[in-house]
């Protein structure tokens, strides 16, 4: 794509964002998502490819859906003052409509099925940008519509999201299925943070997208798209290798890498609600999805290929070492953090 | 005085334990030599100081909570006339075993083992606390394991060792219930307060008499002791019949108080030494292994002792243990000699004639014999007769009282016919053997221990006197009882044996009889026992659980049924997108009904 | 106590920039060195005593950091044979792994928040798994470490439930404040006690829970054997511990049943030991059999019981690092972990089966040593809440001396096989390192009060 127009689509996700954090009425945030939508889909489809632009078709349909979804709802809370028994727990019925269509925007049980197929279809780097850029427009309207009081849906979605994504990447072998099931497992613990509380919510937003940048951003390098494709790295690009591996650990939510920091902080949060049930099963997701991560830092770490020999590591390949030495800190952060728990009040 | 005599004693035992790392052996015996002389100057200085008990030697070893536990020694007759029984003992046996071990290239670290036993077993016998006590016992059981095996490429020593630790380790069971009630109700570990608690409690004595069953290999935890007889000679001579295995009786006497104050407890106890006696009198009619003849009728004489212990004269059971260290040392020394002479002979229908080839050593075994039969006014009678005198005038089960006679009359039996099929009949054995008794090694202690178990009843009959007053008048059969059961016993068995072995044409030895076999008693424990720890280990514990049910259920179990799941999760993603819009509206529609609806 | 930590960044630093040739030296040295500040931790007046920071020791900290201190480098003196033919750089993140998993132990010993000391426990689960699955020898290890990982982890996230359930009930999880007052409240309290004990059930291991144990500590290396059974399993008592403390009185809620396993378990393990074919094996499930005392002496919540429980814990991770260094030894020269075929090392090794008979005496518990003194305490402490608990511990109890004893007359006895006749001796780095485990426990003999 020439690099006359990429500025123009960027300049147009960029002004969504901030047309819908800034407007007031719901049509113009409407507007800013479709706009967001409409922008991102030409980068979707840059490579050209029989299968991005299959994955593109079908990620443009189902936003458009969503959209349309949206568009109703916003309608109909201005419209209609129709309250539904279970006003106490969801709202009124405009918000609920808006509410689904954001999950069916970003990605949530149960209406997570475009996710894998659309992230399989694209490059790493569109679909980090897809998992990780587009999730904003959508996180910040939930943010202003969710509260404690509707938001026992929301919970029950992202606790049956962190069990799906869980049990969907157990038979995996293809990267960004992978990649994919563990974004809709981490969109669970992410609402449910977002229903406790907006700051939670950025937070642990803000960690994810910390955390999945290098893992995407050196699959990319590496080039691996299939399970044993990683398996095979180790020799090739160890630094690489190891970035991934330590990468999914911190997804995991094993301590001490920082993805554990934004696990603790939901549960946290949720406890202090008295929202045990929840926490008990965002667990249960998380311990069935640290299999697959398991198994993936294996495959980059621990195990090597057969015909594969290992020799000595060379530290400097170039711009990696000073990316790897900036990204594997970032990801160890979550050791400094340690310390601060020392000013937990007593 | 008592006080310098116990400080005395124990320095001897650290001045053995420092000769324990010499380079030569010969020194480590000197020691222990000059060690058992001192301290039998201790034992005159304490019979005529007159005074009777003294405990020394406290040192706190740990603070725990609010107790305090300590290391302490207690000296009293007991452990004085032990100390000087087990040194001179061990002194003739070290001595022996340079004859008998000289062609052992590891001869050196041989008697460094015997010497470390010792210590441990003095330990034992000095301990005045339960702590002390289970280092010593526990001490003598593992040398005992390292000795019986000494000859460790034998597949058969080294059963027999484990099952030697086995037994033992049974016991210990009692043991530890001991520690543990005594911990519990007195919070200390010490005998005295276990004495001033002056009462009776049954998990104790059950506990005191599990641990001396298994030590003194009683009915039921036997058959470790005739194995033991894979160790060479001068251990079975030291451990397995002076020294370790009374370790048991020892127990039993210290805490005979406690068991004599009930009366059931001391029935018990009398029933089990009675049983015991008999069963390894009879057992030892039938072997043919010199060695193992000679370890039964350890375990006779360990029964007596228990018997004893269970008819009220413990006193005369401690002095059956001083005087049977004596001779049955000597018998199982006479019986190295030969087996060494024999060139590792040891089957007893192969010996014969050895009155003419070796007459110190077979007068050795017959002046053994006559005082294991209890012949008057040797070692043996004036410990086995009083016990015998003593059971006959108690009230006890007279059943139990005519085992005990018919075992001590087939303690002369076997006796006899030991002895005619050793010395008395004509020879056997294959010509131009190198049968040689010539060597100080050998006749020394021999000699030595000879004129110890002749004297010794005299002497230590001064001072090792019953509490308990023995009845002056008495009938005459009753007080001649054990003297005419051996009699009768030795004669018919002369003749019998004569009979037998002297006949034309074979004879018919029938080896799968009762007592050949032990009273199968090994055959089916043996069988039963392993296979039911085994199979528990192996098939239900490894095969049924950790590698069946517990696999199954937890982590294949979790792993098949998220597999599963996933399977079917991942069926939905069908890659259709109007499956995708279709399902997605279908969900839509039904949860806006749901809430529309409510 | 910062400075430990501190110490450990410093020799990951000095390992990762000195040259080849002394790479070895000086992690063994360092990690030696690491000692002198640990042992001026020995202020154990009183409960909770010493707090700096995040940072506290108290009787029970203490004896377990030193252990974990003194361990590290026997795991470097250990590994450095078949480490040899690595390459340097794979030499490096080898101990450099080994030193992270120190360091997260000595910051979970002497942590004085709970959360703090989850994290640490957490975290001395990557470094092992690496140590398990990257470094082991046979193919096995990947199922040994997902095992591992799995079986921790399924206690471990109850465990941040309840944690955190309990900062919100008491608004502090810091050890000095919480003691004995852990939430009581109507709804559930059972769960919430098991949330808070199970990860450390799984850790000991008690007997249901045992699977990963025989798995992870055969596929591991030898460093990575000696730190599971040296100090990961007390990792699990010491946080039983530290929870029991902090419920207090209601930590005998449902006891009963873990008081069951453990003693079932103590029995069961000791049949299984004498079937065991694998030594290495052996070790791993008497390892089991060991650490159900200890659980049975702390559930009973008693002074004598925790005292038991502390000593054995110390004692075993001497005893069972050690056996699994003499296997070891076997096992570099042999490349087999067969009992039945390993006969007559004594013959071989004589200085060596000196070694195995005073680790095996340890292993069953012979007086004096300290194993039998924990035992004792710990037996007293079960015997008081149980009369029957005996007959169970007694049957352990021959059960543990028949397999320990059966395992030294299998290895050092019988005839040697042909083809071992011709293995090299045993270098003074191997008796080094048998020193090195035999002389604390020796020492700790006549000077148990150093633990009290």
């Amino acid at each position: 794509m020439s690099p006359y127009i990429s500025p123009l689509f960027g300049l147009a996700m960029g002004s969504s964002v901030l047309l819908i954090s800034s407007s007031t009425h719901w049509v113009f945030v409407w507007l800013g998502l479709e706009l967001g939508t409409l922008a991102f889909i030409p980068m979707l489809a840059w490579w050209h490819s029989s299968l991005e632009v299959e994955a593109t078709v079908k990620y443009f349909i189902i936003q458009a859906m969503a959209a349309a979804v949206f568009f109703f709802g916003g309608l109909v809370m201005t419209s209609t003052e129709y309250i539904s028994g279970l006003s106490q727990f969801v709202g009124n019925f405009g918000e609920v409509l808006i509410m689904f269509s954001i999950i069916m925007k970003l990605g949530l049980v149960p209406f997570h099925y475009w996710v894998v197929d659309v992230v399989q279809g694209l490059n790493y780097l569109p679909g980090m940008v897809l998992l990780t850029w587009q999730k904003v427009p959508g996180l910040m309207v939930l943010v202003q519509l969710v509260s404690m009081q509707n938001g026992l849906i929301l919970l029950i979605f992202g606790a049956l999201s962190a069990f799906w994504g869980g049990l969907g990447g157990l038979g995996q072998t293809q990267m960004r299925k992978l990649l994919a099931f563990s974004s809709i497992a981490h969109l669970g613990w992410l609402v449910s943070g977002c229903v406790v509380g907006t700051m939670l919510g950025s937070m642990y937003f803000i960690l994810y997208v910390v955390l999945s940048i290098p893992v995407f951003v050196f699959l990319y390098i590496l080039n691996n798209t299939h399970l044993n494709q990683v398996r095979a790295s180790l020799v090739s690009n160890p630094v690489a290798a190891m970035v991934v591996g330590v990468g999914f650990l911190s997804l995991a939510g094993l301590p001490p890498f920082m993805g554990f920091f934004g696990k603790w902080l939901v549960l946290t949060w949720l406890l202090n609600n008295f929202l045990v049930g929840g926490a008990v099963a965002l667990v249960v997701g998380a311990l069935v999805s640290l299999f697959y991560y398991l198994r993936v830092s294996y495959m980059c770490m621990v195990i090597l290929g057969p015909q594969q020999i290992m020799v000595s590591l060379s530290w400097r390949k170039g711009f990696m070492g000073s990316l790897l030495g900036g990204l594997v800190v970032l990801n160890l952060l979550g050791l400094l953090l340690v310390g601060g728990i020392s000013s937990l009040s007593k | 005085m008592v006080g310098m005599c116990g400080m005395l004693g124990l320095v001897s035992l650290l001045i053995m334990g420092i000769f324990l790392f010499d380079k030569t052996k010969e020194n480590l015996a000197q020691a222990i030599k000059y060690s058992g002389f001192m301290n039998l100057l201790l034992l005159t200085l304490m019979v005529v100081s007159e005074e009777n008990e003294m405990l020394l030697m406290k040192w706190e070893w740990v603070k725990l909570g609010g107790y305090s536990l300590s290391i302490s020694f207690r000296y009293d007759m007991y452990t004085c006339s032990f100390f000087v029984v087990a040194l001179y003992v061990t002194w003739n046996i070290l001595i022996f075993s340079f004859y008998y071990m000289s062609t052992d290239p590891r001869v050196d670290l041989f008697c460094k083992y015997l010497g470390l036993f010792l210590i441990a077993m003095l330990l034992l016998v000095s301990a005045e606390g339960f702590f002390q006590l289970l280092i010593g016992w526990e001490g003598v059981g593992i040398m005992s394991y390292l000795l019986i095996s000494w000859w460790y490429a034998r597949s058969d020593a080294n059963t027999a060792a484990l099952q030697a630790i086995f037994y033992n380790r049974i016991g210990d069971i009692g043991l530890v219930i001991m520690l543990v009630w005594s911990l519990m109700n007195t919070s200390d570990w010490t005998f005295t307060s276990l004495y001033a608690l002056d009462m009776f409690n049954v998990f104790l004595v059950v506990g005191v008499v599990l641990a001396a069953m298994g030590k003194s290999a009683q009915l039921g935890l036997h058959p470790w002791l005739p194995a033991a007889m894979e160790g060479p000679t001068p251990v079975s001579s030291l451990l397995h019949s002076s020294t370790m295995v009374v370790a048991g009786v020892f127990l039993l006497i210290r805490f005979s108080p406690i068991i004599l104050m009930n009366s059931y407890a001391q029935a018990g106890v009398f029933l089990l030494g009675t049983m015991t006696t008999l069963f390894s009198a009879i057992c030892a009619l039938a072997q043919n292994d010199m060695k193992k003849v000679v370890a039964y009728s350890t375990a006779s004489q360990l029964g007596l002792m228990v018997t004893a212990v269970g008819v009220g004269v413990p006193q005369l059971a401690f002095l059956h243990i001083c005087m049977h260290a004596f001779f049955k040392a000597m018998l199982f020394m006479c019986s190295g000699g030969y087996i060494h002479g024999l060139q590792n002979e040891q089957d007893i229908r192969k010996m014969g004639g050895f009155l003419f080839a070796t007459p110190i050593t077979s007068s050795c075994l017959f002046i053994g014999s006559a005082a294991l039969m209890g012949t008057p006014f040797l070692a043996g009678f004036f410990s086995k007769d009083p016990i015998i005198e003593a059971i006959n005038i108690s009230n006890m089960n007279s059943w139990a009282i005519g085992l005990v006679l018919v075992a001590t009359s087939f303690t002369a039996v076997y006796s006899f016919r030991l002895m005619f099929m050793g010395v008395g009949s004509a020879s056997r054995m294959f010509t131009l053997q190198p049968m040689n008794e010539e060597y100080n090694n050998l006749v020394g202690p021999l000699q030595r221990l000879c004129y110890g178990s002749i004297v010794a009843g005299v002497v230590f009959i001064y001072f090792l006197i019953p509490y308990q007053v023995s009845i002056l008048s008495l009938p005459f059969t009753l007080k001649l009882a054990a003297i005419m059961v051996t009699a009768v016993g030795g004669l018919v068995s002369w003749d019998v044996v004569k009979l037998l072995h002297t006949s034309e044409g074979t004879v018919n030895v029938n080896y799968l009889s009762f007592e050949a076999q032990v009273g199968f008693y090994s055959h089916i424990m043996h069988k039963i026992m392993p296979k039911v720890w085994m199979t528990l280990g192996e098939n239900y514990q490894m095969q049924m659980i950790d590698r069946g049910w517990a696999e199954l259920t937890l982590p294949q179990g979790f792993g098949q049924n998220y597999k599963l799941l996933a399977d079917n999760i991942n069926q939905t993603q069908t890659a259709l997108v109007k499956m995708y819009i279709a399902i997605m509206m279908l969900i839509l529609m039904m949860m806006l009904m749901l809430i529309a609806l409510s | 106590m910062y400075h430990l930590i501190l110490g450990y960044v410093g020799l990951v630093l000095s390992v990762c920039i000195c040259y080849q040739k002394n790479v070895w030296r000086i992690a063994q040295l360092g990690s030696l060195l690491m000692i002198v500040p640990v042992l001026n931790l020995l202020n154990l007046n009183m409960f909770i005593s010493g707090i700096s920071g995040a940072l506290t020791s108290d009787f029970m900290s203490v004896a377990l950091v030193i252990l974990s201190v003194w361990l590290l480098p026997l795991m470097l003196i250990a590994s450095q044979q078949h480490m040899a033919k690595d390459t340097g750089l794979y030499q490096r993140i080898f101990i450099i792994c080994q030193v992270i998993l120190m360091s997260a132990l000595v910051l979970a010993f002497l942590a004085s928040h709970l959360l703090l000391f989850y994290i640490a426990f957490e975290s001395t689960l990557l470094p092992t798994l690496m140590l398990i699955t990257r470094w082991g020898a046979q193919k096995e290890r990947y199922q040994a470490g997902t095992y591992f990982m799995f079986y921790t982890m399924v206690g471990s996230l109850p465990l941040l439930i309840c944690l955190v359930g309990q900062y919100k009930m008491m608004g502090s999880l810091s050890l000095d404040l919480i003691l004995g007052g852990m939430y009581k409240g109507e709804y559930f309290t059972n769960l919430w006690w098991l949330g808070c004990i199970l990860a450390f059930l799984v850790k000991l291991p008690l007997y249901g829970g045992h699977l990963w144990l025989p798995k992870a500590h055969v596929e591991a290396p030898i460093a990575g054997s000696m730190v599971l059974a040296g100090v990961l399993l007390k990792l699990g008592g010491y946080g039983l511990m530290r929870i029991s403390y902090a419920w207090g009185a209601s930590a005998l809620l449902s006891g009963e049943v873990v008081f069951a396993l453990a003693l079932w378990g103590m029995v069961v393990m000791g049949a299984i030991c004498l079937r065991q074919t694998d030594l290495k094996s052996l070790i791993a499930y008497s390892s089991v059999g060991h650490m159900a005392l200890v659980v049975g002496g702390i559930m009973t919540g008693t002074t004598w019981g925790y005292n038991g429980a502390m000593i054995l814990m110390i004692a075993h991770g001497l005893v069972s690092s050690c056996l699994f260094s003499l296997a070891n030894y076997w096992y570099e020269r042999s490349h087999s972990r067969n009992l039945l075929g390993s006969r007559g090392m004594i013959i071989l090794f004589p200085l060596m089966g000196a070694g195995w008979f005073i680790a095996s005496l340890m292993n069953l518990a012979l007086p004096p040593t300290i194993n039998l003194f924990g035992e004792l305490v710990a037996m007293v402490a079960v015997y008081n809440w149980s009369m029957f608990s005996v007959i169970f511990m007694g049957v352990g109890a021959v059960l543990t001396a028949a397999y320990s004893l059966y395992m030294f007359g299998m290895s050092q006895w019988g005839e040697v096989l042909e083809n071992y006749k011709n293995l090299h001796v045993m270098t003074s780095r191997e008796y080094l390192l048998l020193m090195m485990h035999l002389v604390p426990a020796a020492y700790l003999i006549f000077n148990l009060g150093l633990m009290f």
